[in-house]
């Protein structure tokens, strides 16, 4: 090997560090077996959106039927907006928790209270 | 007469196939309607005939319906646990039928039904009552564990449950309004880019706005395969969410 006058020492070094980067390559070609989904921000900013909006609707309806049945003015309706604006906030702080993006992986743990 | 072709909202409109009243209730056929029978028949040619030669080494239709039968049973076990089965021929329909609406819906001059907040509305108040009929005859009382947090210090827990109802009550509008505008917007974005080009064509002429149309299009070739994949992606996240609904029926108080 000591012949070798510079000009590449061992060919199978070189062979050996092109296999390697060949298989680096497959390996991360071949990282992501599920599959992508939702990557889009459109798709995101809707779920939160939605999540959030929804509850303020639900929140407001409920404080019309209560309003509506129990003939307390506007009361209902203001106090129902209110806790639907919380429970909207509710909403999306567990979407935001529990990944719920449609990925398919699987929804972590919920941080277990005492 | 291009504005009304060039209207991105023109392709969401509801044309009455066939007048048809029950009483002083309007139930045309439309061509929403339409969309949708051709769905289910879509649906229904597509199970039939790959499932028809049963023969025991699959061939490539076959798979692809053992496929979609794996993919959904899998979802259902994993997300609402073994009993959660019983469900399977719901969610299979469910979600078969919203992934074939968006599909058919991406074929120029198809009508999207989907992209209607009633069907998908409708839809997903099917979910919810399923599940708080089906969690009430399943559970009992116990099924209002639901809305009772653990953990919760006595003194704000009647406020945290008021809030788990209404966040309960929110759920079917935020699943229909998820499939709806993501569909809606999509379509909308399509046509919009799609549309500059035209007009930018009738602004600067032939050569000019050809070449000024050359971004809006490419707009519109990239987001053309988004769109397929928003399709399959918002079916398969309702799918999902029905799965995580009907196993707070059937597991309350997790």
């Amino acid at each position: 090997m000591s012949d070798t006058n510079g000009k590449s020492p061992s060919p199978d070094k070189d062979a050996l560090k092109a296999l390697s980067d060949k298989l680096e390559a497959t390996k991360k070609s071949h990282q992501e077996p599920e599959f992508q989904s939702e990557k889009s921000g459109m798709g995101e900013g809707l779920k939160y959106a939605s999540e959030f909006s929804a509850a303020i609707i639900a929140g407001a309806f409920l404080g019309y039927l209560v309003d509506k049945f129990a003939g307390s003015g506007p009361w209902g309706l203001l106090i129902g907006l209110l806790l639907g604006f919380c429970a909207g906030v509710m909403n999306v702080v567990r979407a935001a928790k529990e990944g719920m993006d449609g990925s398919g992986v699987d929804l972590p743990p919920e941080p277990d209270e005492d | 007469m291009i504005a009304a072709g060039l209207d991105p909202i023109a392709q969401f409109e509801i044309h009455k196939l066939a007048e048809l009243k029950i009483g002083k209730y309007d139930i045309s056929f439309t061509n929403s309607a339409l969309m949708m029978v051709i769905t289910v028949a879509c649906i229904a040619l597509w199970l039939l005939l790959s499932t028809s030669k049963k023969s025991l080494i699959p061939g490539r239709a076959q798979s692809i319906a053992e496929l979609s039968y794996e993919f959904i049973a899998d979802m259902l076990r994993s997300s609402a646990g073994k009993d959660g089965m019983r469900f399977f021929p719901f969610v299979f329909a469910l979600f078969i039928f919203i992934l074939f609406a968006n599909l058919l819906g991406m074929i120029p001059f198809f009508f999207t039904s989907t992209s209607h907040i009633v069907v998908t509305a409708v839809l997903a108040f099917m979910v919810f009552f399923i599940v708080l009929i089906y969690g009430i005859y399943k559970n009992g009382f116990g099924f209002l564990k639901l809305f009772w947090p653990s953990g919760v210090p006595g003194y704000v827990v009647w406020f945290v449950a008021i809030l788990e109802v209404i966040s309960f009550i929110s759920r079917p509008i935020s699943h229909s309004i998820r499939l709806w505008a993501n569909v809606m917007a999509g379509h909308i974005m399509l046509k919009v880019f799609a549309g500059f080009c035209i007009m930018l064509v009738g602004a600067f002429g032939v050569v000019g706005g050809s070449l000024a149309g050359i971004l809006p299009f490419l707009m519109t070739f990239a987001l053309t395969p988004l769109e397929f994949l928003v399709s399959f992606v918002q079916a398969y996240v309702f799918a999902l969410l029905t799965c995580i609904y009907l196993s707070d029926a059937l597991h309350p108080g997790h």
